[in-house]
Order: C-alpha cells, then sequence, then structure tokens
C-alpha cells in the first residue's frame, strides 16, 4: 500500500509537460447581417448534410508544469469530406499539408498529384492530412486553438 | 425513407433505374474525425508524448430530386397520337426515397388539355417502343440515392385544337417522406429519415416540377396545291404537244388555315422554256379561269423587287418558278398562273 501511494506521487514529477487536445465540430451557417453582408457563425454540429460546411476546432493546453516543445498537431481529413481551401488557421503554426494519407507533408504550393500518369498540382479536396507545426513552446497552463474547414461529400 | 416496403419490393425487380453512385455521404454516415499532438518534455527531447481528440457527428438524410427533360417543348399536330415525352427523375438527395409522379395538365395560360396522359417507364431498352410497363396508379417510385429513372410520358391531341394552340403538362415528383410535401427548403424533420436521422429538405415541398409545352402546327394536308394545264395551243391553232406549243399552267393554291411562310415553288421540266412576263397571281380559286391583268396580278419575273414571284432560270435542272405568299392569318386560296413553251 505504502508503496503504492509513492508511486502515485512519483507520476506528477515525471510527467513535465501535460498536453490535452479537445476536438469539436461546428455546422458553419451564412448568416445574412443588417448591412447586407454574410457573416458565417460557428453553430452546434446538428443537422448535417451533404454539401454543408464544417468547421473542426483543435483547442491544446498544457496542464503539466513545464513547456511542452516542438508540439505538432495532425489530423487526416475525414474520408467523408473536403478540405476547403486556405482555411486551417492556426497563431504560431507552420501548417503543411499530405496527399499521400500522411506519409509526406509539403506547404499546399508544393503539393503534385498524380492523375493517370500525370502529375499536377494538388487541390484542397485532394489533401489527405493537416498538420500544424507549433513555432513555439507551449508554457505551462498556456492553451491555444488551431481551426480547418471541410465540406462534406 | 421507406414509407411502403411491400411496394418497394415490388418495384425492384421492375426498376430498370441506373445508379451513378457518386458524390452524396450516405444518410447514416458517422463522420469522425481524430486530431493527435506530439510533443516533447524540455527535459527528454528523445521521447515523443502523445495526445488524441475525437469527435463524430451523423450525416443526416437530405430529401432532394430532378427532373430533366431533353426538350421543354414539342411541336404537335391537331389530333395527333402517341406523343412522347422522355423524362429523367433523379433521387439527389443521400437517402432511399419514395417519390409519386404525377402529369397533369396546367390549369392556367393554356388553350386545351392533352389527353389520355400514360406514364411508362423505361424497360432497359433506350427510347420509348411501346413495350414499357406503365407506371402504377399511384404514381410511386423509389429511388435510393443518386439512383434515377427514365420516364416517358405519352399523350394524345384531341382533334378539334387549331394551329397555335398551346397546352402545357406538369410533371411533379414529390417526396412521400411524412410531413416533406409540406416543408420548406432547409426544414427539418425529426426522425423520419434513413437510419433513423432527420431528414432535411433541401426544396420547398420536397418536389420538382418540369414544365412541357405542346404547340400545336399545320398539318401536312392544311395546304394542297393542284397543278393543271389550263391552255395548250400549238402553232397551228390546235392544241397538240409539239415543238412550238404554248402551255398555260395553273396552280391552286388551297390552305384550311391559317399558316406562316407560305412558298409555292415549281421547277420547270426540261424541254420547256418560260415565257418572260407570264406569271400572274390571285387571290382567290380561279382556276380554270385564265388570269389576266382584269382579274389577277402581274408578277414580275425579277427576283430582286417585292412582289414576291420570280423566275429563276439557273435554278433546278430548267429553272424554277417561286410566288411567297408569305404569312397567311387564316384559311386563305389562292391561283398561281404561268406559261410555257415546248421547245
Amino acid at each position: 500500500m505504502r508503496t503504492l501511494i509513492w508511486a502515485l506521487m512519483l507520476i506528477p514529477s515525471l510527467v513535465m509537460a501535460e498536453v490535452s487536445l479537445t476536438t469539436e465540430a461546428f455546422k458553419i451557417v451564412p448568416v445574412p447581417q443588417a448591412d447586407g453582408s454574410v457573416v458565417e457563425e460557428w453553430q452546434a454540429a446538428e443537422k448535417i448534410v451533404p454539401g454543408d460546411k464544417v468547421g473542426y476546432r483543435i483547442s491544446y493546453s498544457n496542464n503539466g508544469s513545464e513547456a511542452a516543445e516542438n508540439v505538432v498537431i495532425n489530423n487526416p481529413v475525414p474520408t467523408a469530406a473536403a478540405y476547403l481551401a486556405n482555411s486551417a488557421t492556426g497563431m504560431n503554426t507552420a501548417i503543411d499539408y499530405s496527399v499521400d494519407g500522411g506519409k509526406t507533408f509539403a506547404a499546399a504550393s508544393q503539393l503534385a498529384v498524380n492523375e493517370n500518369g500525370v502529375s499536377r498540382p494538388a487541390k484542397a479536396g485532394d489533401y489527405t492530412h493537416i498538420r500544424w507545426q507549433l513555432t513555439q513552446p507551449v508554457e505551462a497552463g498556456a492553451s491555444g486553438k488551431v481551426e480547418f474547414k471541410v465540406r462534406i461529400k | 425513407m421507406k414509407t411502403l416496403q411491400h411496394t418497394i419490393l415490388l418495384f425492384a425487380g421492375l426498376m430498370a433505374a441506373t445508379a451513378s453512385w457518386a458524390e452524396g455521404t450516405t444518410a447514416g454516415t458517422k463522420v469522425s474525425n481524430t486530431a493527435t499532438a506530439t510533443y516533447y518534455s524540455p527535459t527528454d527531447s528523445a521521447t515523443p508524448l502523445t495526445a488524441e481528440s475525437t469527435t463524430e457527428f451523423t450525416v443526416q438524410e437530405i430529401i432532394d430530386v430532378t427532373v430533366d427533360s431533353s426538350s421543354s417543348a414539342t411541336n404537335v399536330t391537331a389530333g395527333e397520337t402517341n406523343v412522347v415525352v422522355t423524362y429523367t427523375v433523379t433521387n439527389t438527395g443521400n437517402g432511399s426515397e419514395d417519390y409519386v409522379i404525377d402529369v397533369s395538365n396546367a390549369l392556367t395560360g393554356i388553350d386545351f388539355d392533352v389527353e389520355d396522359i400514360t406514364i411508362y417507364q423505361e424497360d432497359g431498352t433506350s427510347g420509348f417502343n411501346g413495350t414499357e410497363s406503365e407506371l402504377a396508379t399511384d404514381g410511386l417510385i423509389n429511388l435510393d440515392a443518386d439512383e434515377s429513372v427514365v420516364l416517358y410520358v405519352v399523350v394524345s391531341i384531341p382533334a378539334t385544337v387549331s394551329v397555335g394552340d398551346q397546352a402545357i403538362t406538369n410533371l411533379t415528383a414529390t417526396s412521400q417522406t411524412s410531413g416533406a410535401s409540406a416543408a420548406s427548403a432547409g426544414d427539418v424533420l425529426d426522425g423520419v429519415g434513413d437510419s433513423g436521422t432527420d431528414a432535411v429538405v433541401a426544396i420547398d415541398g420536397a418536389y420538382y416540377q418540369e414544365d412541357h409545352t405542346y404547340t400545336v402546327t399545320a398539318n401536312s394536308d392544311l395546304v394542297t396545291v393542284t397543278k393543271t394545264v389550263l391552255i395548250q395551243l400549238d402553232p397551228f391553232g390546235g392544241d397538240t404537244a409539239i415543238p412550238g406549243t404554248e402551255t398555260t399552267y395553273q396552280i391552286l393554291v388551297e390552305a384550311s388555315d391559317a399558316v406562316d411562310s407560305l412558298v409555292i415553288t415549281d421547277a420547270l421540266p426540261e424541254q420547256v422554256t418560260f415565257v418572260a412576263g407570264s406569271l400572274y397571281l390571285a387571290g382567290s380559286d380561279l382556276a380554270g379561269t385564265e388570269l389576266t391583268s382584269s382579274n389577277a396580278t402581274l408578277l414580275t419575273d425579277s427576283s430582286t423587287d417585292t412582289d414576291g414571284g420570280k423566275y429563276e432560270a439557273t435554278l433546278d435542272t430548267n429553272g424554277r418558278v417561286t410566288v411567297d405568299l408569305g404569312d397567311l392569318s387564316a384559311a386563305a386560296d389562292y391561283t398561281i398562273q404561268f406559261k410555257v413553251t415546248i421547245d
């Protein structure tokens, strides 16, 4: 019994950085404003049908006592969805993409896919994975978020 | 949403529909998204640490349908039967859906109703050939997501219609999901979608309407043309057809109704020569009576004037006589006369 308590007490001291993720999906609804403009609202992910835009928000927070370094967030695009061009965002991140199932990543402009033996520049709908590389450590107690949008096929 | 399971089974064998299985995530599909983070502790750059989070939602059923027709208008004649118009009905939603197909005469903007409306379903052979099965009297069809069916709508035109009259039919395909026909675009119908999903109605009333216009045009027997020899005068005062004989032709034109752009042409046979300045036109039936400047109008042979009559020596094998009668607003008779000499 005493040994177990000691073991449990040791765990927090071993885990210096402890990052947790929360992924949320939202239905993106264009809402006309009084001034005639249209603003996209991120609403609860209910009643989603083909053709709808869905926004994903991935929140991270460091619950540990030390900074988390070289944080990389990797998100495969759901197979029933197509990534929307230029929709991935994230403060202090370098964003790149994969078109080969996550084996290799590159900036959007450098991606190509092979179609019928001919290489062509990749379109947003070709992306299989999105990757955010945080350019700075996540300090203890700090948090942030990255986002991207898809359209349901 | 399948509302009548046994009806669907009955139709399964009859359906000769083409399925494309293209885009459109099936209703009930669970879309899962997982993000993974890898990171390192400042004191241990060799051991990657990970965190993961998954979120999931279910794709709901969308009720949508389109109807296409190869054309939106057909020219018909009075009394014509078996007038066929082809439609393609496509389930553009993402679930299995029952639709009722109805073809009705429009209530306004029409001169007459088409009759004997019958809907046939393509049997696998392209084009209507009369051996197809009729759609059930309730007009019910079931289409899976992205599936389409070709329908032939066959009608008859009443005998009493006039040239220029129009009929319009409305073909509608209406979803049979409970509450859909009363819904507006964007409405959500709780729990009636496939796989227990909610159904989202994509178009007002969950139906698609395709209109078709039938326009009555001239019957082929609307205009009758009768050509006769009025006078045959040989050089010796007799009526023998020998070289030098002058023959007077008359063409009686009888239009039984209004007709547009009526042009009468006569290609001259070989071994005759058109007699210059012999073309007359009378605005009535004067067949049998020689036309002169006192009972008819002399039409010049020139093709550059506006009198509608001309003789063009270079056309056809031996020249052509043309009389352009233009648009006739009602039934009318005309008599045309010209002379040739036998070479």
